[in-house]
């Protein structure tokens, strides 16, 4: 009786096994294109009656019985799909999209975005690889920086490196690329930045609030990710310019994983030197050259349906050399990133998400000169290491994250090594200190009707500068009166910053809505350009008791409206302080014989403006315009005698309009026009002589304005080929087209004789690139 | 209704914001600029060239000369003991031809000497020191490595351990020049080599600003007056930064842009006491 009793409870227990057992299914929808995962697309089974639409990370799960189910995928702007899968055990699956553009020979009707601008975050601008393409793009190249400087509120200023976000200063923004941080984002002069665009799939710029888990810089967040490597079995692209060449290639290393490699190289000498020799008043005897490359590899692994591993690695290099042989100089200067990050992350069923992201990233500048027996070599960098943790859940009607993240950082602040023949007679030891940093945050979002939703958030980071090191003391007459040395790991100085913020959406109506943000931000990190112009000598500085952290606030206000579904405007003011910003003492600093202590004083910045945009997102004719006011005022009690007075990238006013036009699937059109107020410089008073030289006496600083900038790009696209394997587009591009000489440096002159006492003395405003037109070539497979 | 009265808030704010000025001057008014370029050493007169300040943008021919060269100054130096007014004096050889020169007050090692000038109601006023003598250990030649048919001069400097010592070069081609010019990277301290003997090249220097030839080498049968004085800090930190401002004038890519930290009250320039040491080479 007994064994009979086992045995049917045996069958039982089979049976149940073999027929209710179910599995967790997890689809994973990617544009086959781009390999961009897909949000809200919607993911029907017929055999269960039911479907679901996929969430910010192009996931959908489904608890399925064993057996073989079809998978109806469908999402606006792609071809419908069915997927057959056979279930045996818990699975993730990936579902590739075609985008329905491809093969039609008539008009191409595509959305820019599926993000609602009224609900879409404060102050973010969000950039895909298509937002790329609608501007013109320089010398085949296509500029993040440069797309993200059209919409408002983000100056990029031709001929310096980095940008100014709502008259912050350019350390002032935290760049991120796969969550690893990059300290100069710049190559040549500004004129590209360091991230190639073809791997480039997204970049969000936050210029108040962003995300609780970012900060650290008072200024902005700029949050680029690049493509994931996934792939169906190899793909990649060529871009051959005249400035430059590219290429990059995914390959599908397993089932679950793959990796992707990316290289640029420039050889600039044909164009861009040229222009620089011009305006750089050296002799003929002069030869310079300048070359970059960037090159990066991107690894995925999908460990399983809710882990997902990613390895990030770029390296970058400039490098100018410089050779005068009737002086015998010689010079070379070189700068560049290297980052790494390692980000593990994890989907729970529960809505729940988690990160984990270990990251490194150096950035180094080194400068070495030689003439004849005397030779100097300085060198500065900077590097960070850190690990962060992110946990984000959402409901329905909240979302809330925490955190905390640790970063180490080390500061090479001058090292320099002068010789005449072999004696050494370098200046001072090198100025070498490190910090350590961690941030814990939480954020609280709430939907608290279906017109209102607030968030409040609070970062809380503790910072202490650790020795080995030496704080200098200065007195009030600068007089140095005492020198502390501190050993290893003993705290030099320390700061508590508390990062409290609110940000609040009101639904205005269902095409408008009234968005505010007040946000106070901390940087434990200075940066000081040694040059005038610009060539990165930066030195970077962490908080100290001399320069003590970074502390500001910022309130904006804006308002979205979406006129109809292709159009949209917005507005926004908004007012900064900033407080402890860092400048050079006397203006200058002759790096070779002085340290850097006792040169560096503290101020106060001002910025407050008005950003006015409207764009149109969809049909043949695509563009946007932008109007931004703005001013940035400083006042620093050792400068200008505690005046007030503008910032040196102070630009009252500044204008963008841009087009694209699709004529046909093959040609595009696309041009650009900028327009900004002239740059602030320093006239002098007066000169005077002293021997037979003229010597200029400045007064106050930033006291007048070049001339305004303007200048039209324009460029035109086409596609020779367009097939599902092969597209071979090129490309025609001017910068410049009027060919504006641009004002970028203030030169003064003198023509004649001293002796004879028969002089003209002169102030010319010298430009820095003109036209310059170019073509490229860009090809996939 | 609210979106009418939103959108209004905003474009007053706009117009609010457009109309701050530009205007963030500290103008310290207009006052007479004159600058002084002077100097006293061991054993001679004193020396004050003064000028007047130019507009940044100007033609200047001779006929401005006298609006230029100061001729009508009163000129007073006083070395603690005694005090004498200088005299102008004119050569044209020299540059301005006009200058003032003391009579009676040579420049004595160790002495303050102070400056004051009277100019039309404005009083300037300036001090100065003469430091300890250079100590130049020797003086030679090499064959230049840019042109072998050249020389570059070398020398040998030791220091004196126990102060802070800042020093200054200048050449004369006894054929070609009337005056001393001062070399390329003429001031230095001795940072570097403070208290021990230290060999340093000399690099010719340009007579003025736009002869932008680096020839730093001497010809071989010239007959080259080498002068290496010692100075004051103040006397350094000026010549330091002016020739920074000089040479590096019409380059965005290096620093320049800032004034000259002048020790003259009342006006610009620089009043500065030499100690020197003149050497004789002829080049070989």
């Amino acid at each position: 009786m007994s064994r009979l009793v086992f045995v049917c409870l045996l069958i039982f227990f089979i049976m149940q096994n073999m027929f209710s057992q179910t599995y967790t299914c997890v689809g994973t929808v990617v544009d086959m294109q781009t390999n961009k995962v897909l949000e809200s697309a919607y993911i029907y089974v017929p055999e269960i009656h039911n479907g679901t639409i996929s969430d910010e990370n192009g996931n959908s799960t489904f608890r399925l019985k064993k057996g073989q189910y079809s998978f109806v995928v469908s999402y606006v702007g792609y071809k419908d799909s069915v997927f057959q899968r056979q279930l045996v055990s818990d699975t993730s699956y990936v579902f590739f999209m075609q985008p329905t553009g491809i093969e039609l020979s008539k008009v191409v009707i595509t959305k820019q975005h599926n993000v609602d601008p009224r609900t879409e975050r404060m102050d973010k601008i969000s950039l895909n690889r298509q937002d790329l393409s609608q501007i013109p793009s320089m010398m085949g190249e296509a500029d993040i920086i440069r797309s993200f400087s059209v919409k408002g509120g983000v100056q990029k200023s031709e001929g310096v490196q980095g940008m100014n976000v709502r008259g912050g200063s350019q350390e002032q923004n935290l760049i991120l690329l796969d969550n690893a941080t990059v300290f100069n984002p710049s190559h040549l002069l500004g004129f590209f930045s360091v991230f190639p665009s073809e791997i480039i799939t997204s970049a969000d710029l936050y210029k108040s609030a962003a995300p609780i888990q970012y900060g650290g810089r008072m200024s902005s967040v700029l949050d680029i990710e690049t493509q994931s490597a996934f792939t169906d079995s190899i793909e990649g692209a060529v871009n051959v310019g005249l400035l430059s060449s590219s290429f990059y290639t995914a390959l599908r290393v397993s089932d679950n994983s793959a990796l992707r490699f990316s290289y640029r190289k420039s050889y600039l000498d044909l164009i861009v030197m040229p222009s620089v020799e011009k305006i750089v008043t050296i002799n003929e005897q002069t030869d310079m050259q300048f070359d970059f490359y960037d090159a990066t590899l991107r690894y995925d692994y999908r460990i399983n349906m809710n882990n997902l591993l990613t390895i990030s690695w770029y390296s970058g290099e400039d490098a100018f050399t410089m050779k005068n042989n009737e002086s015998l100089l010689f010079n070379v200067v070189d700068w560049g990133n290297t980052v790494f990050s390692a980000r593990w992350k994890h989907i729970s069923s529960d809505n729940v998400f988690q990160t984990l992201t270990a990251s490194h990233s150096v950035y180094d500048f080194n400068f070495f000169a030689k003439q004849s027996v005397y030779s100097l070599a300085v060198s500065t960098g900077i590097s960070k290491s850190s690990l962060a943790y992110v946990y984000k859940k959402t409901e329905d009607n909240y979302t809330y994250t925490l955190g905390v993240d640790v970063a180490y950082t080390q500061f090479n602040s001058g090292s320099i090594s002068a010789f005449i023949d072999s004696s050494d007679i370098s200046p001072f030891d090198s100025q070498l200190s490190q910090s350590a940093e961690m941030s814990l945050f939480a954020s609280y979002t709430r939907k608290y009707s279906s017109r209102f939703s607030l968030e409040y958030g609070l970062r809380i980071v503790p910072y202490a500068l650790l020795g080995p090191g030496k704080q200098y003391v200065y007195d009030r007459y600068d007089e140095l009166t005492d020198s502390v040395v501190y050993t290893q790991n003993e705290i030099m100085y320390s700061h508590l910053g508390l990062e409290p913020r609110i940000t609040a959406t009101y639904l205005l109506s269902s095409k408008s809505s009234l968005k505010s943000a007040l946000v106070r931000a901390n940087q434990h990190i200075h940066m000081v350009s040694l040059l005038s112009a610009a060539l990165p000598a930066d030195i970077w500085l962490p908080a100290s008791s001399l320069s003590p952290a970074q502390t500001g606030m910022q309130l904006s206000i804006g308002y979205v409206s979406k006129v109809k579904s292709e159009y949209s405007a917005s507005i926004s003011v908004y007012g900064k302080t900033m407080n402890n910003l860092v400048e050079f003492k006397d203006g200058f600093f002759t790096l070779y014989n002085q340290s850097l202590a006792g040169k560096i004083t503290q101020g106060t910045g001002f910025s407050a403006g008005t950003e006015l945009s409207f764009v149109k997102t969809e049909g043949v004719l695509q563009g946007g315009f932008s109007y931004v006011f703005s001013r940035s005022l400083r006042k620093f009690s050792q400068i200008n005698d505690n005046y007030l007075y503008p910032a040196s990238y102070d630009k009252p006013h500044n204008i963008s309009l841009y087009a694209s036009y699709e004529i046909n699937s093959k040609l595009k059109l696309s041009a650009l026009w900028v327009y900004s107020s002239g740059k602030v410089y320093s006239k002098p008073e007066f000169r005077y002589f002293i021997d037979k030289n003229l010597i200029n006496e400045y007064g106050t600083i930033n006291n007048s304005r070049m001339p305004a900038y303007h200048r039209l790009d324009l460029g035109l696209d086409y596609t020779f080929v367009n097939t599902k394997k092969h597209i071979l587009r090129g490309n025609i591009s001017i910068y410049n087209a009027y060919n504006r000489t641009n004002s970028y440096y203030v030169y003064y002159g003198i023509i004649g004789d001293v002796e004879n006492f028969s002089i003209t003395t002169t102030q010319d405003f010298v430009g820095l690139f003109p036209i310059l037109p170019s073509c490229s070539l860009y090809f996939t497979f | 209704m609210i979106k009418i009265r939103i959108s209004l808030f905003l474009i007053l704010a706009v117009f609010q914001l457009c109309s701050c000025s530009d205007d963030f001057t500290n103008d310290s008014g207009t006052e007479s600029r004159i600058i002084v370029d002077g100097y006293i050493e061991v054993g001679k007169k004193a020396r004050v060239v003064l000028t007047q300040a130019i507009p940044v943008e100007s033609q200047i021919d001779s006929t401005k000369y006298l609006d230029i060269v100061s001729t009508r100054a009163n000129v007073r130096i006083s070395d603690g003991e005694q005090s004498e007014y200088l005299y102008l004096r004119w050569n044209k050889n020299a540059f301005p031809q006009h200058y003032y020169e003391s009579e009676k007050i040579r420049g004595e090692e160790g002495k303050t000497y102070d400056l004051e000038i009277m100019y039309y109601g404005d009083t300037l006023t300036a001090q100065t020191t003469i430091p300890e003598p250079v100590n130049v250990d020797s003086v030679w030649t090499i064959i230049s490595e840019q042109d072998s048919s050249e020389r570059d001069v070398w020398f040998r400097l030791c220091d004196n351990p126990q102060q802070k010592n800042y020093y200054r070069t200048f050449t004369r081609i006894i054929s070609e020049q009337h005056e001393y010019v001062s070399t390329y990277l003429s001031s230095f301290d001795d940072n570097s080599f403070n208290g021990v003997c230290e060999e340093k090249p000399i690099y010719k220097g340009n007579e003025n600003f736009y002869d932008k030839s680096r020839d730093f080498s001497f010809a071989v049968h010239d007959t080259v007056l080498l002068k290496l004085v010692s100075m004051d800090e103040d006397a350094y930190l000026f010549w330091k930064n002016y020739e920074k401002e000089v040479f590096n004038l019409g380059n965005p890519f290096a620093s320049n842009g800032s004034n000259l930290i002048s020790n003259i009250s009342g006006g610009y320039g620089i009043w500065c006491g030499y100690n020197q040491s003149i050497h004789t080479i002829i080049i070989k």
